[in-house]
């Protein structure tokens, strides 16, 4: 029997890193820096969200929904009406948006003018990171938060935790299918269609192309470098955005949570990036696999080993996993599982070496 | 309110500590080049060697007075680690000769295991470039730390309380100046070896790698060898900043946890922002920023942040003074870093070159072909 709460919570986590892993990826390639603050990113858009539902529940009066609450997995699920989830939605891009372009223009664009090489780039993405952590920790202790995030959602702005007010689509019995699930699944595969039409059946796309192959050529061709790198960061910024909403909807027992200013972006940093370099860091649609397989990995990798040798404490340690994950990935296939997959070097590699064993005999 | 005396001694080892740590960064990003973004997790090899190896031998020497076997007592440093090492500690207080052992003991471990660990790290440093390097040892730090963080056996159940340290310093009466005292010895001994590794044939090699490594191979340098020594040496000194941490009981306080002793702001961030602030490869640079910057900003802050955020009136605004507190800190760290980068990318000292010969022998060198010069063109002249 698969145990459909775990592969939900599970499927929440691993679109969340896919995500994450994309905007990484989207900016290393065009920025040609890695973002380590862009977990973050994700949290600003999950508390903007947060507080903007919580303002509109309490002005527009809405109560939750309480005819239409269940029982279900000792969970009391009670939905609000799809206009909060709505409105939650678009703030976190908008949230997530205006943290990224913050730190393109404010903190990136002037860097890289001066000359700055991919190490002091870095460092100042790391900088960024502790900028927004000090943000979120004013914000998520702020009297005047703490009591909207109360009284609007009965959230505790410091753990917040959304996952009662999810909204169960089908039921039977006490199995149902969560609308954080369905919403992550299809927000994800929307997202991977528009990109591809965006990169490979319109001109921007083209000339987005152009400028990550080869910059110079590309401005020398009439294209304006400098603003496709500004839309590579919205598109990264919206993402996060986008993360950090789904992260609010993950159940309370999955590995999002809580959400307060350090967590849980301190321990999915390397999750993301281990997605983002799984995937290929040049690819963008191997980004996306890489998240959900580090998340599958993760997850189901630690409870089969905890099961097999009878240790209920593994599970903590799944993000080990991840890390030996990155570690192998860039000593044997830094390209990525999906370059390697796409020139058949697996399949060589075996026979090769199938073939040397026999030559040995 | 703490008293004049002890704000210098808290100074003084904060900059003692953060110095070494320093250069032990120096030593592997700014000489050799090797962008080492999991410097946290050598640092922590060295509060695991104090609070965990150093406690378990303490008991087993002292177990006779607590009644166990030596066995029994070095298990019940983890298991019961407050209540046992209440006990330990009294008894190290009047065994100067176990307690000075025990500091020679944790700081040959912790060299010999921190330069194992970076040695084990080189592997990766070897085979890969720049960023990618950094995501491999970022990840290597933040996987290790949950690892320690969730194993009980090495630093106690709870991740935010962890293990008490022994007290080795107890003994003279005074800790927290004696432990000072040795801690600015320790930082003293790394600067002279900074000063002279700067200049000494392999410290030209390193940097010699970081400029160009083609020409370095073209020589008949080994690269690879070049990289793994800088680990292995930069290591070693990161895990003797974290015994010297864990030594410090004006720092440390009584105990360590898994989760402090691998934080990425403290023991990864704040020496990278030191290092660029005083300039990258060098060392004088680096010992200016560490003072000043201690001195005037992170000592002051980290101690008074509470009365800081409670003489600025942010609860009026509604902010939690506490966490007002706790984020000055983060953005006071973050804005520095930045503003150095903007404006400053060189450092305020920029790396000085490398003299291979004494200045005042140079001096009579350039004498001597002075002279022979006058000399030629006497006879040319005549």
């Amino acid at each position: 029997m698969v145990d459909l709460n775990l592969l939900m919570s599970t499927t929440i986590y691993g679109s969340v890193l896919a995500l994450l892993a994309l905007g990484i990826t989207i900016i290393y390639m065009t920025t040609k820096v890695f973002n380590f603050a862009h977990p973050r990113l994700s949290l600003v858009g999950a508390y903007l969200a947060a507080t903007a539902m919580a303002v509109y529940v309490q002005h527009a009066g809405i109560k939750p929904n309480f005819e239409g609450s269940q029982v279900l997995g000792g969970q009391l699920i009670v939905p609000y009406p799809a206009s909060v989830y709505i409105i939650g939605f678009l703030v976190a891009m908008v949230g997530g948006v205006l943290a990224a372009m913050f730190e393109y223009y404010v903190i990136l664009k002037p860097l890289l003018k001066r000359g700055a090489d991919f190490l002091k780039l870095m460092i100042a993405t790391l900088a960024y990171d502790f900028l927004l952590m000090a943000v979120l920790l004013l914000y998520n202790t702020h009297v005047w938060i703490k009591k909207t995030l109360k009284d609007g959602l009965n959230l505790i702005a410091t753990k917040m935790d959304f996952s009662a007010y999810d909204f169960a689509l089908i039921t039977q019995g006490q199995t149902y299918i969560s609308g954080g699930f369905i919403l992550a699944v299809a927000v994800t595969v929307v997202l991977a269609l528009s990109l591809y039409i965006l990169l490979f059946r319109t001109t921007l796309g083209i000339k987005m192309r152009a400028s990550v192959e080869n910059p110079p050529l590309a401005e020398v061709l009439g294209v304006n470098v400098e603003r496709i790198y500004a839309i590579s960061w919205i598109i990264s910024g919206l993402t996060a955005g986008i993360a950090g909403f789904l992260m609010l909807l993950e159940p309370s027992s999955g590995s999002l949570k809580p959400i307060s200013a350090t967590s849980p972006a301190d321990e999915i940093v390397v999750s993301a990036f281990a997605g983002s370099i799984v995937g290929g860091v040049n690819s963008i649609f191997g980004s996306i696999f890489g998240g959900f397989f580090i998340g599958y990995v993760e997850t189901y990798v630690t409870n089969w080993l905890a099961l097999l040798l009878g240790m209920k404490e593994l599970f903590k340690y799944s993000r080990v996993v991840s890390m030996f994950i990155v570690g192998l990935t860039l000593m044997f296939a830094p390209q990525g599982v999906i370059a390697l997959l796409r020139e058949k070097k697996v399949v060589d590699r075996i026979l090769a070496f199938v073939k040397g064993r026999r030559g040995e005999k | 309110m703490v008293n004049v005396v002890s704000l210098a001694e808290i100074i003084i080892s904060f900059i003692a500590i953060y110095y070494i740590l320093t250069v032990a960064l120096n030593i592997k990003a700014g000489m050799t080049g090797i962008p080492d973004f999991g410097h946290a997790m050598f640092f922590a090899i060295g509060g695991i060697v104090v609070a965990n190896f150093a406690a378990r031998i303490a008991a087993a020497f002292v177990a006779s007075q607590l009644g166990v076997s030596p066995g029994e007592a070095m298990q019940l440093v983890i298991a019961e680690n407050t209540a046992i090492m209440v006990k330990i500690n009294e008894a190290l207080a009047t065994k100067p000769l176990l307690s000075i052992m025990l500091i020679i003991f944790s700081i040959v471990v912790a060299l010999l295991l921190g330069g194992l660990l970076g040695w084990i790290a080189s592997y990766p440093a070897l085979r890969l470039r720049g960023d990618y390097l950094a995501i491999m040892l970022l990840t290597a730090s933040e996987g290790l730390r949950i690892f320690v963080m969730y194993t009980k056996s090495i630093m106690g159940s709870t991740p935010t309380v962890g293990l008490t340290t022994p007290a080795l310093f107890a003994f003279t009466g005074d800790a927290g100046l004696w432990s000072t005292v040795f801690v600015a010895s320790l930082a003293v001994i790394v600067y002279l070896f900074a000063e002279r590794f700067h200049n000494s044939p392999s410290g030209r090699l390193f940097r010699a790698v970081r400029d160009d490594e083609d020409s370095a191979e073209a020589v008949g340098k080994n690269i690879a060898k070049v990289r793994r020594d800088a680990m292995i040496i930069g290591s070693a000194i990161a895990a003797l900043a974290g015994v010297a941490y864990s030594f410090s009981t004006w720092i440390a306080g009584s105990s360590i946890a898994a989760q402090s002793i691998f934080d990425r702001v403290l023991w990864t961030f704040w020496p990278w922002a030191l290092m660029i602030l005083g300039g990258m490869s060098s060392n004088r640079g680096i010992t200016l920023a560490t003072i000043v910057v201690g001195a005037l900003i992170v000592g002051p802050i980290r101690i008074y942040k509470n009365q800081i955020a409670a003489a600025l009136p942010v609860d009026k605004l509604g902010f939690d003074p506490g966490n007002f507190a706790s984020a000055l800190e983060f953005t006071l760290v973050a804005l520095l870093i930045l503003l150095v980068l903007l404006f400053r990318p060189k450092g305020v000292i920029p790396e000085p070159p490398s003299y291979t010969l004494k200045p005042n022998e140079l001096k009579e060198l350039v004498k001597e072909a002075g002279e022979q010069l006058e000399l030629s063109e006497e006879g040319q002249q005549s």
